[in-house]
């Protein structure tokens, strides 16, 4: 996006709607009756929403209070993620400010969402300053989430296809994540947390309540997640390492992604999802993710699995596994096992390893 | 009989008058801030693709060519 292309009101109809007749200085600070560009310019707040700036909450309360909250805005789950490995993000420390300089960059605000795109794609108006109720899947969600989800929704993994709801439905992001999206109030550590998460069944009742021609769902609905039958191959990621660059700048490396599909125990079992076996993916973390910063700042790194609960969005009616009832009883290749774990992470693992393989039944 | 004919009268031109009032819009100017907004050097700018194109400074993006792999 050029750089004049991402400041240009290009639909004269935004200054008639209800956002336009505010008037920009009210939300942007600087001039208006100004001509010189840098004088106009003078104490202009870009995002007007950034921060603890009130233009949204005057209008929107309801909603801008439960987003502080929400995982886009308090990035709870890296805080969390961190913290349960002995990670102290307390006032000045190692880990804090590895934090503020590696992680605090992935959060959004109001505008990044439903106005402009996100920071961290440098910016841009999306639609000429139009305010989009439902945001872009294009320049918005995948946008960010666009290495992981992005690529595997939309077909973009060699060899792999795109989602079905892609596929055959044309579906965005939004059809499904709606209110979750602006956090429920509560802070959460994932967002499995949040009441209003998507879920399949949300659409697909009839496959609850309707197994009779279906002798796998009969038989499995209660201990697979949707996952394991339905997904395909998916991106997994290693070895992140934060530092800073001789300029001072923030830097990472990480190693090149692996396409895997491992099935192993759930590690979030609970009433809402009481499977046994869900699909698991690596994340980037390692121990030694922030030793740039400091020695052993995760003393407790094994005490949660690198291999995550994880929901592919790379969803196929038919798939590999799910041919006949062998081709993954039989197959141990699907599961997660010792020997996919990295030395470092075996004890971290323990939890989600797949020991015993459910046995062969001869279909 | 005449007093309800002059209430009914009296009625009548104060409708006439409620009416008057609501459809001119001479009689309602905008608000000091509706119109300086009219005459704003945001929007004459911002809508002004060539002068955008004219002004538009390279953007200094402090990004370090250090980091490699996928976010």
């Amino acid at each position: 996006m050029e750089v004049w292309e991402k400041v240009f009101v290009k639909d004269a109809e935004f200054l008639q709607s209800t956002h336009g007749k505010v008037g920009c200085v009210i939300c942007h600070g600087g001039d208006s009756q100004e001509e010189d560009k840098e004088l106009a310019h003078t104490g202009l707040v870009i995002d007007p929403s950034e921060g603890n700036y009130t233009t949204c909450t005057t209008c929107h309360q309801d909603i801008a209070e439960t987003h502080d909250m929400s995982l886009h805005a308090a990035l709870g789950g890296f805080k969390s993620a961190l913290e349960a490995r002995g990670g102290d993000l307390s006032e000045g420390s190692a880990l804090a400010a590895a934090f503020e300089n590696h992680c605090n960059e992935c959060h959004t605000s109001c505008g990044q969402c439903h106005v402009s795109r996100p920071d961290e794609v440098e910016g841009g108006l999306v639609s000429g300053h139009k305010f989009r109720e439902t945001p872009s899947t294009q320049y918005n969600c995948v946008a960010c989430h666009g290495s992981r989800i992005g690529a595997e929704y939309l077909g973009e993994n060699e060899g792999i296809p795109a989602d079905v709801h892609w596929t055959q439905g044309m579906m965005l992001c939004t059809d499904c994540h709606s209110q979750e999206l602006h956090g429920s109030g509560q802070p959460v550590a994932t967002r499995y947390q949040n009441p209003d998460v998507v879920k399949c069944e949300d659409c697909h009742q009839d496959v609850w309540t309707n197994t009779a021609n279906n002798p796998q769902h009969e038989q499995h609905l209660s201990d697979l997640s949707c996952q394991v039958c339905h997904s395909v191959g998916y991106k997994n990621c290693y070895g992140c390492h934060v530092s800073v660059d001789p300029e001072g700048l923030p830097c990472r490396t990480s190693e090149p992604s692996v396409m895997q599909f491992e099935i192993g125990y759930n590690p979030l079992r609970s009433s809402e999802r009481p499977y046994e076996y869900v699909v698991l993916r690596h994340v980037p973390t390692c121990a030694g993710t922030c030793d740039y910063y400091g020695e052993s700042l995760f003393p407790d790194f094994n005490s949660g699995p690198t291999w995550k609960y994880a929901t592919p969005h790379n969803i196929q009616l038919h798939t590999p596994q799910n041919e006949s009832c062998d081709a993954c009883h039989s197959n141990t290749a699907l599961f997660l096992t010792e020997e996919d774990i990295r030395p470092d992470e075996k004890e971290a693992n323990k939890g989600v390893v797949v020991n015993e393989f459910p046995e062969t039944v001869g279909k | 009989m005449k007093k309800l004919v002059m209430a009914f009268t009296v009625i009548l031109m104060l409708l006439a008058l409620s009416v008057i009032g609501c459809t001119n819009k001479e009689l309602v100017g905008p608000s000091p801030e509706a119109e300086q907004e009219v005459v704003s050097t945001c929007v004459t700018c911002h809508t002004d693709k060539d002068v955008l194109k004219e002004l538009a400074t390279t953007e200094e993006v402090a990004k370090s060519e250090a980091t490699t792999g996928e976010g």
